[in-house]
């Protein structure tokens, strides 16, 4: 349970730096807008190495919880095969 | 001014054009009608999803607020937004995607079973097609209409000649597929016509420093702070502690929940993507490309009042500041693209709830309840009737049937109490049905008797009733922790669902969080797997 609640953890953190990086840019452009250039720089920078270190730290977050699935090349189930099956009506 | 109309005539008939490419795809069968046969790229899902939540509303409601705001605007969907997404991406993408749902809705009658999961199921359907998708799609054409008015002098209903029938011709024929490769062409013109305004509107007051400097001078204090990038702890209308509380607030229970923000078309999105990767990159490109969306709309009307100062004063109708602008900036030829911008805006919200809201009026409602066995060609053309029944609803709210808008509004504000439950049913083995329904409908319950009780008490002249009253963002603090003590305590002191349930779902999903009894059981059923798979995964941080 405790690996459980750790991958859970571990991808609050890795949502918080996407997140982190995507509201500094947004900032950066707003502060742009009215003027603030030396903020705009700052934010645009930091915002890029929140990105940078999201887009290496992500793919093996997937890869975790897809070796918890059984692998990623398996096709996801479609209606047709399981969905109609399994529904508790 | 022929120009202006040559253009927006072009883009039209590019739309129609688009609706009869893609009709024999679309009318092969009800995956290809509703999702694309789940072939769409992640990206292109993304903008499709930016096109679904931002329209002519945005820059209206956005743009108003940025009027009395200022730069800081941003925080107002960066907080909704901003981490929510991207904990639905990282967390929930993968296992929405590889349950292959037909729609989100299913989940319900998954995960739980007997009456609970019916209801459930039947309830949000109710309110995502009913309610929800009929009044956010008439709330667009208004926004449409509040556009159009004082651009090009239109009244409503030559607004809505204009928008509405090809809006619906397109999505009517070309299904899904024709709505997203529609919404990257609406998106593109989107984008080129409001970075025209924002970039002219800058242009006509000489450049950012001037603006700000042009604030300062006119509005005083309150232009100095228009300029802050972030909320000023003591504003009226959004202080810093609203939006942290949003950030907290809005973000609890997201990527959980089968039917996200009243019933937004995201479901649609994840089981449309070709691969569970395509579907965490659709919350990625969602996250940059609608916030990126937003801003072009809103930031520009930081300077309207000091064209309009009006705008500021109370009771105002901020919500014309971006036509206003538009008219104002806009010359004849660019006008047009403009215009063609918001009305692509528009036509993308209103054709992606079209054919989200058929999809779950048909699956969920009219299949699920009324016609379980019918053939494929019969759904098919029961789809387009649901997208008919959507868009005369939509029609009701426009024509000042507030109450549909009014009621969906009211339900967004009550779902706020379930958010909790929504990861809960997740990452909990022993949430069940009932405390879906607690936190579903107790929710709604606790939330009339914290945010309306006292209301109701000020308005019978109660003594000490104004004391009760919480500001708007710790209500949902109040409301949440409430609702989420009444499903736990239902939770615990009533029935788990039935084994076979639990493990089915756990052998479909295999779920984070603690499934530790349906787990075991499980594993201990499973026939042994070859070496090596079970080896320890290294953490990617320390756990």
């Amino acid at each position: 349970m405790q690996r459980q609640w750790g991958l859970i953890a571990n991808g609050f953190v890795v949502a918080g730096l996407g997140a982190a990086a995507s509201m500094l840019y947004i900032v950066s452009l707003s502060a742009a807008y009215v003027g603030r250039y030396a903020l705009a720089a700052g934010a645009i920078a930091a915002g890029l190495a929140g990105a940078w270190l999201f887009r290496i730290l992500l793919p093996p977050y997937l890869d975790q919880l897809e070796a918890r699935l059984g692998g990623s090349s398996e096709p996801p189930a479609t209606r047709d095969q399981s969905t109609a099956n399994s529904i508790n009506y | 001014m022929y120009f202006d109309y040559a253009v927006i005539l072009t883009y039209l008939a590019v739309m129609l054009g688009i609706g009869a490419y893609y009709r024999r795809f679309a009318g092969e069968n009800l995956d290809n009608f509703f999702l694309a046969g789940r072939s769409i790229p992640g990206w292109a899902n993304g903008i499709s999803y930016s096109a679904a939540l931002v329209s002519a509303d945005a820059a209206c409601g956005y743009g108003g607020l940025a009027t009395v705001t200022g730069a800081f605007v941003c925080w107002w969907y960066l907080s909704r937004f901003g981490l929510a997404l991207f904990v639905g991406a990282v967390l929930f993408a993968v296992f929405w995607r590889r349950m292959g749902l037909f729609t989100s809705l299913e989940f319900y009658e998954l995960r739980f079973t007997g009456p609970a999961a019916a209801l459930m199921r039947f309830w949000i359907a109710l309110r995502t097609s009913c309610i929800a998708m009929p009044a956010w799609t008439g709330v667009t054409l208004l926004a449409a209409c509040k556009i159009m008015g004082p651009v090009a002098g239109m009244s409503k209903t030559v607004t809505l000649l204009w928008v509405v029938p090809v809006s619906f011709i397109y999505v009517f024929f070309a299904g899904y597929k024709g709505v997203v490769v529609s919404n990257l062409i609406q998106m593109a013109i989107f984008t080129l016509g409001t970075l025209t305004v924002a970039l002219l509107t800058l242009a006509h007051f000489g450049g950012p420093t001037a603006l700000a400097d042009q604030l300062a001078a006119q509005l005083g204090p309150a232009g100095a702070e228009m300029t802050a990038v972030l909320p000023p702890v003591d504003h009226d209308i959004f202080p810093l502690a609203a939006a942290l509380a949003w950030l907290i607030g809005q973000t609890i229970g997201y990527g959980g929940d089968a039917a996200p923000m009243g019933g937004a078309v995201e479901g649609q999105r994840i089981l449309s993507t070709r691969t569970p990767r395509e579907a965490v990159t659709m919350y990625i490109v969602t996250a940059l490309t609608m916030f990126t969306f937003v801003l072009l709309v809103s930031l520009p009307c930081i300077a309207a009042p000091l064209l309009w100062p009006e705008l500021r004063a109370p009771g105002a109708d901020r919500e014309l500041a971006y036509g206003l602008l538009m008219k104002e900036m806009l010359p004849h030829g660019l006008l047009g693209l403009a215009v063609a911008g918001m009305l692509a805006g528009v036509m993308s919200t209103v054709s992606d709830n079209l054919n989200f809201g058929g999809q779950v009026m048909l699956s969920d409602l009219y299949q699920r309840w009324l016609a379980p066995a019918k053939s494929e060609r019969h759904y098919l053309l029961a789809g387009k009737v649901c997208m008919v029944v959507i868009l005369c609803l939509a029609l009701l709210v426009v024509y000042q049937v507030q109450l549909l808008f009014k009621v969906a509004v009211f339900m967004l504000q009550l779902s706020a109490a379930e958010l909790p439950a929504n990861w809960a049913q997740w990452w909990w083995w022993r949430f069940n049905g009932k405390a879906r329904i607690a936190a579903s409908f107790g929710g709604a319950a606790i939330f009339c008797a914290v945010v309306l009780g006292p209301e109701a008490l000020v308005w019978l002249n109660v003594r000490g009733a104004a004391s009760l009253i919480i500001p708007w963002w710790w209500q949902t603090f109040v409301v949440m922790g409430l609702t989420t003590a009444l499903w736990a305590a239902v939770a615990l002191l009533t029935e788990p669902e039935p084994q076979r349930v639990l493990d089915d779902f756990y052998r479909r999903v295999q779920p984070l969080g603690t499934w530790g009894p349906v787990r075991r059981r499980v594993e201990s059923a499973a026939p042994p797997r070859p070496l090596g798979l079970d080896a320890p995964q290294p953490a990617l941080l320390p756990t």
